[in-house]
């Protein structure tokens, strides 16, 4: 039931959000050709790609909550964050902000994979392990980034600016590297039923039939990719990730057939409506300062009124 | 088929540096029940993590239906190995019933879904554990026994043919614990079981074939009776037990000796004779001797408990071979006792035609100091098979200055204030 709602509410939201702007104009004001552009050149790419981000930071969120059997995991839990932060600081610093969006996603991605070697022994990776790792790399690539931006001089607010993450300038070439998501979010589906397994635990796992190791590691690959293209299109955005799969536990159950397209959906829903919010602000702020002021009290809320459906 | 089901051959496991399992060669016959025992840290539940391949034994093989288990693809193994683990932290809230589902995980493809024979497979191994009703809660919602049942109608889910046990029933109070492992008793022979105990007794009723294992190796194998024995117990716990057989089952059972160790010296110890009979003595001769009492017991039959208890704490026994009579020398030495004995007690034992001469001698002997324990709340009436004599003689002694005493620890406290007025 759930999923159906949401889907209907996502078609709505899509429509409803490329119809409400900043411009402060009717559009019953505006001749044809403005309208258009405005609509098509402007808002849809825009509402698009909040819409695809979303979906990708809250699959990855709800394949990292389950791999690490834990409603605290994030899509940025072992480095992705940071790494991505990494790669678009350099490239602001001394590229002037060229091929950002590829040091963003090669940043993301290579944190990723630099966690999981680091806690690779034996052909195996412990997630206790690998969820410490992630947060050492972290500390050392913030330590980095800190001090990038602490030499950065001009450049800082520019950093600043896309680490708090939003979609001020996207265009149609954004939506169409956002929509690689789509297919990894679809594997991510895929493994629901080895999800549910492996957020048992794992030895569990092991004696249900389930590769745990190729598992874990497709699981790591795709949540990270989807990660990395969502950091490149849209800079660091909080909350959503931790938020929303939560959100949906809750509502669909832990089973994670529902929760993934449960989430995909709220998940795109939700950053599109905060982007909306966002554009028709007097002044533009960056959507990650909008999601994380009215996550993080909503998350709390979560945390202590947690009844079960 | 050789009707061997597991076979390891040279089975060995190290962490690091140790080594955890060696040279575990092992052969369980199709649809046995075999429990593995042994101390903490011995390897039992290693062998069993490498069974269920959760780790790699660095040497020697496991072969699973006539089938090395490397040549199984992990999926392929858990349709013949299911495994109950000793207790899972279930983070999210699952229903009960997805839980048992998940039993079928090996059977389906990535596209597929669970069709009306997977579940009627989950509905019948959820109806074997008794957690059909449970069907709707969540798995983070119910009691630890139950959680266990629900984890085993998972496994069953699975239909395996192998069925692995980690001390699935240790976090259970002892009702479940039968329960369980009668739900899994109930299993034989469709089913083999290999399981990880930590209780000798349970692992004594309910398995076929007992392994004992001590440091990485296996100390012994065989039938309960021929591996749980108090020599064995000691050479792999380094604790003394007494094992004796259950009257019920036949099977052996054992219980810690908890050695008191040697009685405390005590100055001006009284002498004093137990008279008892049928396990009523055991108490009194148990406490008498802690007290640094010297103590006597007699005539006992040779068969009596209160004899076994006798010669366990080392105390003297007047004694007669099963169901004799007493016997004239036995009379003799039961008298010659008496006259040294600063004090005698008479239990509430059941008196027949064997044992009321141990009632008769007394009247012998006047001037003894005798205390009469009453028969904890049954009427000594009762006891009394020698149609009234018995009850006539405890009758006569208690008129002739006798002392009822109601327990243990009064006749304690009258024996202590007898010894203050000796010395």
């Amino acid at each position: 039931m759930t999923p159906v709602f949401l889907g209907f509410f996502l078609l709505l939201s899509i429509v409803l959000s490329t119809a409400i702007g900043a411009s402060g104009l009717s559009l019953l004001d505006l001749d044809p050709d403005t309208i258009r552009m405005l609509l098509f050149d402007v808002r849809l790419p825009r509402v698009l790609a909040a819409l695809l981000v979303g979906a990708g930071l809250a699959v990855a969120g709800a394949a990292m909550q389950g791999l690490f059997k834990n409603a605290m995991a994030d899509p940025y839990i072992i480095g992705t964050s940071s790494g991505g932060a990494l790669g678009a600081a350099l490239s602001i610093v001394f590229f002037m902000g060229f091929g950002l969006p590829v040091f963003a996603f090669v940043g993301a991605t290579a944190s990723t994979v630099l966690v999981y070697f680091i806690s690779r022994r034996n052909g195996r990776v412990a997630v206790e392990t690998l969820l410490l790792s992630g947060i050492a790399v972290s500390m050392f690539l913030s330590a980095l980034l800190s001090f990038i931006m602490y030499m950065a001089g001009n450049s800082l607010h520019q950093i600043m600016f896309w680490l708090m993450g939003g979609f001020w300038n996207v265009s149609w070439n954004d939506v169409w590297v956002g929509t690689l998501v789509l297919p990894a979010c679809l594997v991510l589906f895929l493994c629901a039923r080895d999800l549910n397994v492996i957020s048992i635990g794992e030895e569990d796992a092991v004696h249900l039939g389930v590769d745990v190791e190729k598992l874990k590691l497709g699981l790591l690959l795709m949540s990270s990719f989807i990660t990395g293209i969502a950091v490149s299109v849209a800079g660091s955005i909080g909350f959503i990730g931790l938020i929303v799969p939560h959100l949906m536990r809750i509502l669909v159950g832990p089973d994670h057939r529902v929760l993934i397209p449960s989430a995909m959906m709220a998940g795109a829903a939700l950053l599109m409506w905060a982007d909306t919010l966002v554009r028709i602000l007097p002044t533009e702020i960056p959507v990650g300062i909008v999601t994380s002021f009215f996550g993080a009290p909503f998350f709390i809320y979560l945390l202590r009124s947690r009844t079960r459906t | 088929m050789t009707g061997i089901m597991v076979r390891t051959e040279d089975l060995g496991v190290s962490y690091g540096d140790t080594r955890v399992l060696e040279a575990i060669s092992l052969a369980v016959k199709e649809g046995s029940f075999i429990g593995i025992l042994g101390p903490n840290g011995c390897g039992k539940t290693t062998l069993l993590r490498a069974l269920s391949r959760i780790i790699d034994p660095g040497a020697g093989t496991v072969t699973i239906d006539g089938r090395e288990i490397s040549g199984y693809s992990i999926r392929e193994l858990a349709t013949v190995v299911g495994a109950v683990p000793q207790e899972t932290a279930v983070t999210f809230d699952f229903t009960v019933e997805e839980i048992v589902q998940m039993g079928r995980h090996p059977y389906l493809g990535r596209l597929s879904s669970m069709n009306e024979e997977d579940y009627a497979i989950c509905r019948h191994a959820m109806d074997l554990t008794n957690t059909a009703y449970l069907a709707d809660r969540l798995i983070t919602e119910i009691s630890g026994g139950e959680r266990q049942r629900v984890l085993i109608a998972r496994a069953l889910a699975q239909t395996p043919r192998v069925l692995l046990l980690d001390e699935p029933t240790s976090h259970l109070d002892i009702s479940h614990q039968i329960e369980i492992l009668s739900i899994i008793r109930g299993l034989i022979p469709q089913v083999t079981v290999i399981g990880v105990f930590h209780d000798i007794n349970l692992a004594a009723y309910f398995c076929d074939t007992v392994i004992l294992m001590e440091q990485a190796h296996i100390a012994a194998v065989g039938t309960p009776a021929a591996v749980i024995t108090d020599l064995n117990i000691r050479a792999v716990f380094g604790v003394d037990m007494i094992v004796r057989t259950h009257p019920l089952t036949g099977r052996p059972y054992a219980v810690p000796r908890y050695d008191p160790g040697p009685p405390p010296t005590v100055e001006h110890p009284l002498r004093v004779h137990v008279v008892c009979g049928g396990g009523t003595g055991v108490e009194t001769l148990y406490a008498l001797h802690s007290a640094g009492h010297k103590v006597t017991a007699g005539a006992l039959s040779a068969n009596d408990s209160d004899c076994t208890t006798a010669d366990g704490l080392g105390i003297r026994v007047i004694r007669e071979p099963p169901f004799a009579p007493i016997s004239l020398r036995s009379l003799e030495e039961y008298s010659a006792v008496l006259r040294t004995s600063d004090a005698v007690v008479v239990t509430g034992m059941p008196v027949g035609p064997g044992n009321v001469g141990n009632l008769q001698e007394l009247r012998n002997h006047a001037g003894l100091t005798i205390f009469l324990l009453s028969a904890g709340g049954a009427d000594a009436a009762d006891q009394d098979y020698t149609g009234g004599e018995a009850t006539s003689i405890l009758e006569t002694l208690l008129h002739e200055g006798a002392v009822q005493v109601g327990n243990v620890s009064e006749l304690l406290e009258r024996l202590a204030a007898l010894r203050a007025d000796r010395t």
